[in-house]
């Protein structure tokens, strides 16, 4: 995300958090200034928590794809064996 | 043949369940409970930056999803126990964003904090009035590339990266 267009400074979201809770530690920040180390390892862990509930979004959404497709394949062998059943198909049901 | 038919049906079914049982604790450990994910940041599938020229505003959601037909930004704090105002304020911002890209003002957008647990914010008309004199007042100072005077405010000041830089 960038934070200036054409010259006019552009505001982020995340920056009106870091703002409410500190309007200097906001400023000192976006004009490039560092935090400390163990700020910047509770940053790291951030990031790092950042993609596992990332990877955890992926496997939902590759999940809910899956679960889709089962539910096709689940509704025409139904049908199948229904149309067997009532003898739609020609075949003769074994019960 | 229907003997197969007959136990593919039901492992389908019982697959089907299955699935749905795992899936219901993965989005209840990510707080993403009753919702269908449509954009992720830090993932493959990715979040769209969404942008309100007008009021200089950009801005990309951790997660977007739906919720009752609404398009829903959500903001992920999972270090964070509790409710913070700074936290209301970016998902408001989220909200806004939302309603100026897809055109449909969302009647709350969602926190989720450690362990997954999910709060709602309501985005009513005082919260996004609170909002814009926020931008207001952050636009002023970038233009007029004035410092805000340190505040102590405690607590939360010792345990900041920045402590050194304002009070030494």
């Amino acid at each position: 995300v960038t934070r200036t267009e054409g010259g006019r400074p552009y505001l982020t979201a995340s920056e009106v958090g870091q703002f409410t809770y500190c309007p200097e530690a906001w400023f000192l920040q976006r004009f490039g200034h560092m935090p400390d180390a163990d700020a910047k390892r509770r940053l790291e862990d951030g990031t790092r928590q950042h993609a596992r509930i990332g990877r955890t979004t992926e496997r939902i959404v590759d999940t809910d794809a899956l679960r889709r497709v089962l539910l096709v394949i689940v509704v025409v062998l139904a049908a199948l064996l229904l149309a067997i059943g009532t003898g739609a198909l020609g075949l003769v049901a074994p019960w | 043949m229907v003997t197969t038919l007959v136990l593919l049906l039901a492992a389908g079914v019982l697959a089907y369940v299955a699935l749905g049982v795992l899936q219901t604790h993965r989005r209840n450990s990510i707080g993403l409970n009753g919702s269908t994910v449509l954009a992720a940041d830090d993932s493959r599938i990715g979040s769209p930056t969404l942008r309100a020229e007008r009021l200089r505003l950009v801005g990309r959601p951790d997660q977007l999803v739906s919720i009752g037909r609404q398009v829903i930004p959500v903001e992920q704090k999972p270090r964070a126990r509790r409710v913070q105002d700074s936290h209301v304020l970016q998902v408001a911002a989220g909200c806004l964003l939302v309603s100026e890209v897809y055109g449909v003002r969302p009647a709350f957008g969602v926190l989720v904090l450690a362990n997954g647990r999910q709060h709602r914010v309501a985005f009513t008309p005082d919260l996004e009035q609170r909002l814009l004199q926020t931008l207001a007042r952050m636009h002023a100072l970038l233009d007029s590339n004035q410092q805000p005077r340190p505040r102590w405010l405690g607590a939360r000041c010792q345990a900041c990266g920045l402590f050194s830089r304002c009070w030494e």
